[in-house]
């Protein structure tokens, strides 16, 4: 069964199937099969839609697949916003109604008619690069920073799915608790000991000045300069431990002293 | 003005909350650098005004906008004769004010076979004074 393709990388070729269509009128999917489509699931989830939306070709690719493997989606393929399309085809890989999956440019992928070549297509870091003006190691930072949260996200939605005691009400209520921890100075005291809840992981934070700059989004050598001049008026040593919190918060002795964009050069 | 990485640089900080830092300023006849109290608020970036504040007075001059090098010695002299030093009357200055003063040097060693070259007079001066070297170093 032909699929379409959704975007090549710079390592593999994406592909979108029906759910029907891969697993070719079997109701069960192999292992490997699982295995491919659960991988596609995550890539999926960790892109960001208005990145793919930007993407006239893709989205055009996505609009001929829902239209002609999901009738009721006709209306959304034709006249839908790009935004739109893309959520859709990115809420149905998450429904596993449709599947996503990584073909090997070298092989042609088992069963998989071939296809003809595709245009190279950026990557999504090009992308934040190119669309957003990010910096190689911005664009590294924020990658992992977005898979960190989506995999956190991901892993409380999946909580509330399984948990049938708890309430809509109970959602929001730790929604907002979470939120207000965010943007409460205390939050920031984190030690590794003290882990108790999703809103102490949220706040991310580092010891390690080259995780730190990465997470901040400068190179090592700016990072090192801006430190030091932070050290030099705190009047710190400069073996001296601090924390670095991904809003560039500075933390030692469990007190914010400083941010570090406060010294960006 | 462009940015640039230098592989070394120097600061000397004075760090005291006895004095304003006019003080100093008065005292070296030199405009400082940097020049804050404990307590002055720190300008939040993150947009939340939240009312974060300076933990300690300080007075400091850097050589990096001066010199060019990636030895600490050019960086060091510089300082020490910006500053005058020694001066007679500064180590009860620091006594009386409880202060304590350093250079306080940038070291970038990626390579990790770069030996700071902090001189010895300069060293025994500052030792001297009741001051400290300290290498901030960067691998």
């Amino acid at each position: 069964m032909g699929g379409t393709e959704l975007r090549t990388d710079s390592f593999q070729r994406w592909m979108i199937y029906s759910k029907d269509a891969y697993g070719s009128g079997t109701i069960f999917l192999t292992a490997e099969q699982k295995q491919a489509a659960e991988e596609g699931k995550k890539y999926s989830q960790r892109a960001y839609a208005d990145v793919w939306a930007k993407d006239a070709a893709l989205v055009q690719r996505v609009r001929s697949f829902l239209g002609t493997n999901f009738h009721w989606h006709q209306r959304l393929a034709k006249n839908g916003a790009d935004l739109e399309v893309i959520e859709t085809l990115q809420s149905m890989i998450r429904g596993e109604s449709v599947v996503l999956i990584a073909e090997q440019s070298r092989t042609g992928g088992a069963g998989i008619d071939a296809a003809p070549k595709p245009q190279k297509l950026p990557s999504f870091r090009e992308s934040l690069m190119t669309s957003y003006g990010m910096s190689y190691d911005a664009a590294t930072a924020y990658i992992e920073r977005y898979n960190d949260m989506v995999d956190r996200v991901n892993a409380v939605a999946a909580r509330y799915a399984n948990g049938a005691a708890s309430s809509l009400a109970d959602t929001a209520g730790d929604l907002t608790d979470t939120a207000t921890a965010l943007t409460d100075a205390q939050a920031f005291e984190y030690t590794p000991d003290a882990v108790s809840g999703e809103a102490e992981e949220l706040a991310a934070s580092t010891n390690n000045e080259n995780y730190a700059a990465k997470m901040l989004g400068y190179d090592r050598k700016t990072f090192g300069d801006m430190i030091h001049a932070m050290k030099d008026y705190n009047k710190l040593r400069g073996d001296d431990n601090v924390i670095w919190h991904d809003n560039g918060d500075v933390s030692f002795n469990g007190g914010i002293i400083d941010n570090m964009h406060s010294w960006a050069p | 003005m462009t940015y640039e990485h230098q592989m070394a640089h120097v600061s000397f900080s004075i760090y005291q909350d006895a004095e304003p830092p006019e003080f100093w300023t008065n005292y070296f006849n030199i405009q400082p650098d940097t020049a804050v109290c404990k307590g002055d608020p720190i300008p939040d970036p993150t947009g939340q005004n939240r009312a974060l504040a300076r933990r300690t007075g300080v007075w400091g001059i850097r050589s990096k906008p001066h010199i060019r090098s990636d030895l600490l010695e050019p960086h060091l002299r510089y300082l020490v004769e910006r500053l005058a030093l020694p001066r007679s009357d500064l180590p009860e200055l620091l006594r009386r004010t409880n202060a304590h003063m350093r250079f306080f040097c940038y070291w970038y060693n990626e390579s990790g076979d770069r030996v700071p070259d902090v001189p010895d007079d300069i060293r025994a001066m500052m030792e001297a004074m009741g001051g400290t070297i300290e290498i901030d170093e960067y691998r």
